[in-house]
């Protein structure tokens, strides 16, 4: 396991692109952990200095102030922790609930697969976005129900990926050997077929990141996200509106930093696909 | 092929479905808030008859059902106006954008992933495979607003927002493109393009980068494939090899793709007529979503998804016929 | 028609390869795949070119069509003489526009991936014959194809597809290449290499991917048709007896260096390089001979010096690793590089038969 580990990091070191992504994400997490000690202006997310508003950059003020007078650049670097707790809880809880029944509905071949299958199939029929549009409304702004509504509508991805991954691991020889051998399904799926869809898994779970941001900032945009005074960066976004073309940072800001964050998801992302799936390597350099 | 056409009517329904469920997880009570903070009790009781709330869950849902097949899909909680009605009326104008957006999304980037493709690794292909990847990771309604910024409010190039100055053109089919070139308004015409370019841009954005992505591969699969080294040996010339027949196997795998595009483009609409207050189907779901127009988001998201299946559906049928190797 | 070599310049040579040097880039380093070749063709003749996989009878092929990998393939010397011009002096456009597909053809070895997929086979002919008609005139930006001359081309095409024998050509030519079976598909590669009214048609290898009952009716429908119309065949195949259906002529090559050059007779029964013996005993039907070769085929980033053959090799001596032979001529139109006495032993006078 820690072969792999370190075959990777190998690899992806030498993939430039990628090792841009990796660079990227770090920054992130890095940023979120540590936001208090780096914001120059930690009290603004909730405090506000109406005298100030609406200031261009200063050294006081990396990014300027915002409507309330708030710092904005400490305003985003809190905004980095919204974007990676709902990015990954949405995530994780979609893989978490789709993985499994993909695996079930493809390795039990009977009516119940063909109606998950088919439930799955209505929500992928469907935009993401506006199926959580529809969700997140309903519920309420916040920051609970963009997770919710994100996680809804993301896990009939992962459930038909693994479904047809499933349905073709079992095709191999060594898993109808097994089988034969009187393997408990648990057994197989876990051992035999869950190994093999991992990578497939892994690279899209990096992509989805990039994507899961950028609906989620749309939501905040929308409103639908969590309310003020929190600083998403797409409520920020949507604030800055009508303060343009005056308080461009005000807009500036929160923007450059979502592109570099999904950037950094989506060349990860590549990057990953380009080590675990050969095939794809002959169109990206070769 | 049957199959995937029978398919359509269950998919739909569970979409109905779908959608209905997620109309009756609210926790609040959208009659009373209808009704005001000052309705009694017999008010909001009786506004909830009215509404046909009062009955049991599965005959709502029936009656939801019948009446989206008579193309009935409720009354608009904000405007009062049956919510088909509204949907019709702005259908139009988010087709007219989403049209034009494929195309040029096309005609751009059909070609660069050839070009990227076939100059593989030169400058000329970094750059393009830059774009791509920016293309995707910039939140459109960023890019609109950028867009605004820069050549709305800076250097005044386009107008601001909206679709069209004073009234548009007399009405045809509803494209004010077409319409006013039907008329020989040209005022309209100028009006109705200008005021396309930035939404357009905006929209087509990432869905060329999809395009020139898949192009690229595509093209990249059959440079290396046995009949392009046939083609070569026999001597055809080069540019014949490339746009007609590594063009047209490499357009096979990017129609197949045009599902995925038109789903980023829908998408896109709901954020982009929000920021230039394009009056199409996207501005009505932002409008309802302020208003808390449950109804209208439901009859939104049920209209949306209908017309995502279909195009899908249509894909499936025009990938059957463009490859002469699938089973139609 | 066998014609008699001299091992003296003979003027009307089709082909002559002379000190042809190919290397490829590779990520280990540049693989010296062609170690300055020599290799001819007279008009009208069948020449066999025989080696194992990797012995760069494809590149040398590739090499005389002109379509190598751009990126990475480096001529560093030598000469291609097709009746009387260096093509590796002419330019790419110059090469695809008049000499591939005109005066030079190409059978492929995989007939199914060869076709374009997704047009018909009568469209892929007729814009074959657009560009390579014997009647064609190539216009200055575009090129014209005027209806009258669509009918005559039309009608070569099915003319021809009855001389390869393929049985409704009006049907066959609406069909799409996954629809007719491989051996109606190398028919049709056939038929494509001979519209154009070719002097020299290269075959890569063509009935390695058919079925062993379909193999030999193509072989004889290439010799006849070449035959009679008096077309060059550069034959290349690892299968000696293919070789042996239809070649005057055949060449044998071992990692990148030609060995030996004879007429087929007496190739069989008169093999003088230590390769092409052993090459020959180990065909199934030498029971009793029956011996591999020990050893393997040199990577070519670092081949063995001199006579590439010789780590191999039984009667390998001191000079073989030093330089390379040169060319000899042991008898009348049999070629021979190799540093060992050029007797043949009665022993291998066996006969292979199929």
């Amino acid at each position: 396991m820690f072969e792999t580990i370190k075959f990777l990091i190998k690899k992806l070191a030498q993939d430039r692109t990628a090792a841009i992504g990796v660079f990227l994400i770090l920054s992130l997490i890095l940023i979120a952990i540590f936001a208090p000690i780096l914001a120059t202006h930690p009290a603004d997310i909730t405090e506000f200095h109406p005298p100030e508003r609406l200031q261009g950059p200063s050294s006081e003020h990396y990014f300027g102030t915002d409507r309330m007078g708030s710092d904005i650049y400490s305003r985003l670097l809190y905004g980095a922790r919204i974007t990676i707790a709902i990015a990954l809880i949405a995530i994780s809880v979609s893989v978490v609930i789709g993985v499994p029944i993909g695996l079930l509905a493809g390795y039990y071949r009977n009516w119940v697969s063909d109606a998950l299958m088919r439930v799955s199939d209505i929500f992928l029929a469907v935009p993401q976005i506006i199926l959580a549009i529809a969700i997140a409304q309903t519920l309420g702004p916040s920051i609970q129900n963009v997770i919710l509504a994100l996680s809804a509508t993301y896990w009939p991805f992962w459930t038909r990926l693994v479904y047809a991954e499933t349905r073709s691991a079992l095709n191999e020889p060594y898993v109808e050997a097994s089988i034969a051998l009187g393997a408990s399904p648990s057994r197989v799926m876990i051992l035999h077929v869950l190994p093999n869809i991992s990578s497939s898994i892994i690279v899209r779970t990096t992509i989805g990141m990039g994507g899961t941001i950028l609906t989620a900032a749309a939501l905040g945009f929308l409103g639908l996200g969590p309310p003020p005074p929190s600083p998403e960066w797409g409520r920020t976004i949507a604030e800055s509106r009508e303060f343009l073309p005056e308080a461009w940072w005000y807009a500036a800001a929160p923007g450059i930093a979502i592109f570099l964050v999904v950037m950094g998801f989506n060349l990860l992302g590549d990057g990953l696909r380009d080590i675990l799936d050969p095939r794809t390597r002959r169109s990206k350099g070769g | 092929m049957f199959n995937r056409l029978i398919w359509f009517f269950p998919t739909v329904f569970g979409l109905l479905l779908l959608v209905f469920t997620i109309s009756h997880i609210i926790p609040a009570d959208p009659v009373a808030f209808l009704a005001g903070d000052n309705a009694t009790n017999e008010q909001i009781a009786d506004l909830r008859a009215q509404y046909g709330f009062d009955r049991p869950l599965y005959i709502q849902f029936i009656n939801y059902v019948m009446g989206t097949f008579q193309g009935d899909l409720g009354i608009s909680l904000y405007t009062q106006r049956p919510i088909s009605d509204d949907l019709l009326g702005r259908l139009p104008a988010t087709l007219e954008l989403t049209f034009v957006s494929v195309l040029i999304s096309a005609a751009i980037g059909v070609p660069l992933g050839v070009i990227a493709a076939v100059y593989r690794n030169s400058v000329a292909d970094h750059i393009l495979r830059l774009i791509t990847v920016s293309g995707l990771a910039i939140a459109s309604f960023w890019l609109a607003i950028l867009f605004q910024l820069f050549f709305a409010m800076e250097l005044q190039w386009t107008p601001l927002q909206g679709r069209i100055d004073g009234w548009g053109p007399d009405h045809i089919t509803g494209f004010f493109l077409l319409d006013s070139l039907l008329v020989g308004d040209w005022e309209s015409f100028g009006s109705a393009f200008s005021h396309l370019v930035l939404p357009v841009a905006t929209l087509a954005f990432p869905a060329m980068a999809t395009i020139m992505r898949f192009t690229r591969a595509g093209v990249l699969d059959a440079i290396n494939s046995n009949y392009v080294l046939y083609e070569q040996a026999m001597g055809f010339p080069e540019r014949i090899i490339i746009w007609k027949y590594i063009l047209r196997n490499a357009l096979i795998g990017t129609v197949t793709q045009i599902g995925l595009i038109f789903g980023l483009l829908l998408a896109g609409t709901v954020v982009v007529e929000a920021v230039f207050d394009w009056p199409g189907l996207g501005l009505y779901a932002v409008q309802s979503i302020m208003n808390s127009d449950y109804n209208a988001i439901m009859g939104f998201t049920l209209i949306t998804g209908t017309m995502f299946i279909l195009i899908n559906l249509l894909v499936d049928v025009l990938q059957g016929v463009m490859d002469p190797r699938s089973e139609l | 028609m066998i014609l008699e070599l001299e091992g003296v310049k003979v003027d009307n040579k089709l082909l002559s390869v002379k000190g042809l040097e190919v290397g490829f880039d590779t990520e280990q380093g540049l693989a010296k795949v062609l170690d300055k070749v020599n290799f001819e063709i007279m008009p009208g003749e069948i020449v066999g070119l025989v080696g194992e996989s990797g012995c760069g009878k494809t590149t040398l092929a590739r090499a005389i069509l002109g379509v190598l990998p751009k990126n990475s393939a480096r001529i560093s010397s030598g000469t291609i003489n097709f009746d009387n011009n260096d093509l590796l002096k002419l330019s790419s456009k110059d090469l695809a526009d008049n000499i591939r597909g005109k005066l030079i053809t190409f059978i492929p070895q995989d007939p199914l991936t060869s076709f374009n997929p997704v047009f018909t086979i009568g469209a892929q002919m007729m814009d074959l014959m657009k560009w390579k008609s014997p009647d064609s005139v190539k216009g200055k930006y575009f090129t014209r194809y005027k209806k009258a001359r669509q009918v005559t081309d039309k009608k070569r095409i099915i003319d021809l597809l009855h001389t390869v024998q393929l049985p409704d050509p009006e049907g066959i030519l609406r069909k799409y290449p996954h629809e007719v079976s491989g051996g109606q598909r190398q028919r049709l590669m056939i038929a494509m290499a001979l519209l154009p009214e070719p002097r020299m048609i290269i075959a890569d290898e063509p009935t390695t991917a058919l079925d062993v009952t379909i193999q030999a009716q193509i072989l004889k429908l290439l010799r006849g048709v070449a035959v009679d119309r008096g077309v060059s065949v550069l034959f290349t195949t690892h299968d000696l007896g293919a070789a042996y259906e239809i070649c005057d002529r055949i060449t044998v090559m071992y990692a990148g260096q030609e060995v030996e050059t004879a007429i087929s007779k007496d190739f069989f029964s008169q093999p003088r390089h230590p390769y092409t013996r052993k090459l020959l005993q180990s065909l199934p039907n030498n029971s009793k001979n029956l011996k591999g070769i020990p050893g393997q085929i040199p990577a070519l980033i670092n081949p063995p010096s001199g006579c590439r053959f010789h780590p191999r090799c039984d009667e390998a001596k001191s000079e073989c690793a030093k330089l390379r032979p040169e060319v000899t001529w042991p008898k009348k139109g049999h070629m021979l590089r190799c540093f060992n006495s050029n007797s043949v032993s009665a022993k291998e006078t066996k006969n292979v038969v199929r």
